[in-house]
């Protein structure tokens, strides 16, 4: 096995046979990516539960880290008993839509998660019930909920101000809201903060459906500002999972199927990182970055691949 | 026609019109996430045989008193972003516009003016396509901005420097004979 991230370019070797246990055995933890991994549309990756099953049965903890937005946690918990994994803890998984929720609360509320919701400002987001439900449960108050807003009349006493824009995956988007949006950004101590970078997703039939970062790059247009991102390939979600539970990421692997966000993920989190071949990305991506000549590039190349995740449940003990 | 259902998985069922061959961006106050999955659609649908052209890339339409809205560009960055490939663009700053001119008409650039009041459209067109140049400080850029390009050491920057300047387009009366 190769050593972990820091160093040399990854290679991009299918792990099997030896290879498989000499990578998986002194790891502690995993990190999987959720669509494209562990399921594809409504259907679980054929062998995915039991890999889970077995992982637990050999005491390595596994967690779940998805860019997608549209589902609080207990949407997924739902979705992942729904789909037939068994034993998943809500606390080990990591949505966009959360770690967003977790990011505002400490630049807005220092932290502390002011549970009254006063102080602070609201937040406006650009996004689903249940991008909106993470970032209320963090003790945040919503712009446009519970003040008349929209109604055209401003209620007595100023409203808090908008401290900030949150984009997330919206499939409500309309110009309106780009400028409402632009509106509240005018304000410099506005943030405005993205869930995810991704700019489209697969639906099952091999179409795409627009993704965040498609709808951010209009918000980072007509504000002239560029958003802070909270999801993969940036750090911070991974930051949250070490804060909840540290983890040693020379002992962690992260398994994705987009080159772009997980792979790099890993990279940057110092992390060894498996991609598997049920998801969005190809092999022949990945070989095309490992030929290429920009330094940028070879970041996006995985460790290890695998055609889908139940590979990897050889490489554990009985 | 009217997309089936609440969900973009129903509106990627929706039947695409098969004579499309392009995806035109322009200035859209009803734009929304339904249309930008359908560009998107027919994007994927005909790769390199379905055009993206975009009008413009103007980020901002001011209104009056200062305020503004968002532009065309934002929505052709979004359809761009989600497409993963650029648009083609007919407005300012780009040349088509001035070429459409020059094939029905009979113009010399170098007897031609180009007058505009923005740095980044007007007068790099006009700069591109070999015309002199007047900036009218009637409208969005200012003098200031002028200066802060002319003063810096990058080329591209050079271009949106205007050859003249008038306070106002009214300033030109006194040179036209009676």
């Amino acid at each position: 096995a190769e050593p972990a991230a820091a160093g040399g370019m990854a290679s991009c070797r299918r792990l099997s046979g030896a290879g498989l246990r000499e990578v998986l055995g002194p790891a502690q933890g995993l990190l999987f990516d959720c669509d494209g991994v562990l399921w594809a549309g409504e259907r679980a990756v054929p062998g995915a539960p039991e890999l889970l099953e077995r992982l637990r049965r050999s005491g390595k903890t596994a967690f779940f880290v998805s860019n997608n937005s549209r589902r609080s946690v207990a949407e997924l918990e739902r979705r992942f008993s729904r789909l037939g994994f068994r034993g998943v803890r809500a606390e080990h998984v990591f949505s966009s839509a959360l770690c967003s929720a977790l990011f505002l609360r400490q630049r807005l509320l220092g932290g502390g998660g002011g549970g009254d919701g006063s102080g602070g400002g609201r937040v406006f987001v650009l996004g689903g019930e249940g991008l909106r439900g993470e970032v209320r449960d963090a003790g945040l108050r919503l712009a446009g909920e519970g003040e008349g807003e929209g109604a055209g009349e401003p209620l007595p006493g100023a409203a808090e101000p908008v401290r900030a824009v949150l984009v997330g995956y919206d499939d409500q988007f309309t110009f309106a809201k780009l400028a409402q949006a632009c509106g509240y950004l005018r304000d410099p101590q506005c943030l405005l903060v993205a869930t995810d970078p991704d700019p489209w997703h697969p639906l099952s039939d091999g179409q795409r459906t627009p993704g965040t970062g498609s709808l951010t790059a209009a918000v980072e247009t007509a504000s002239g500002r560029k958003a802070l991102v909270v999801g993969k390939p940036n750090t911070y979600m991974f930051d949250c999972i070490v804060e909840r539970f540290g983890v040693d990421p020379s002992r962690t692997l992260m398994v994705g199927d987009r080159l772009e966000t997980d792979i790099l993920f890993g990279k940057n989190c110092g992390l060894s990182t498996i991609l598997t071949l049920t998801g969005v990305s190809r092999l022949e991506e990945a070989q095309a970055y490992m030929a290429s000549d920009s330094a940028a590039a070879k970041d996006l190349v995985p460790n290890y691949y695998v055609d889908s995740i139940a590979d990897l449940i050889p490489g554990l003990d009985e | 026609a009217a997309l089936p259902g609440p969900a973009p998985s129903d509106w990627a069922q929706a039947p695409l019109d098969p004579a499309v061959r392009a995806v035109l961006v322009g200035f859209d106050e009803h734009f929304s996430y339904a249309k930008l999955c359908q560009a998107l659609r027919y994007l994927l649908r005909g790769g390199p045989d379905c055009l993206l052209v975009g009008t413009n890339r103007d980020h901002r339409l001011p209104l009056e008193g200062g305020t503004g809205i968002p532009g065309t560009g934002c929505l052709v960055k979004a359809v761009e972003t989600a497409a993963q490939r650029e648009a083609f663009i007919i407005g300012k700053p780009n040349r088509y516009m001035f070429d459409c001119v020059v094939s029905e008409f009979d113009i010399d650039p170098a007897r031609t003016i180009m007058v505009g009041d923005r740095l980044d459209t007007d007068i790099l067109m006009g700069n591109t396509c070999g015309l002199t140049t007047l900036l009218t400080l009637t409208g969005v850029s200012t003098l200031d901005e002028v200066k802060g390009h002319q003063e810096s050491s990058c080329p591209a920057r050079q271009n949106l420097v205007p050859d003249y300047y008038v306070d106002s387009i009214a300033d030109l009366l006194p040179a036209l004979g009676d």
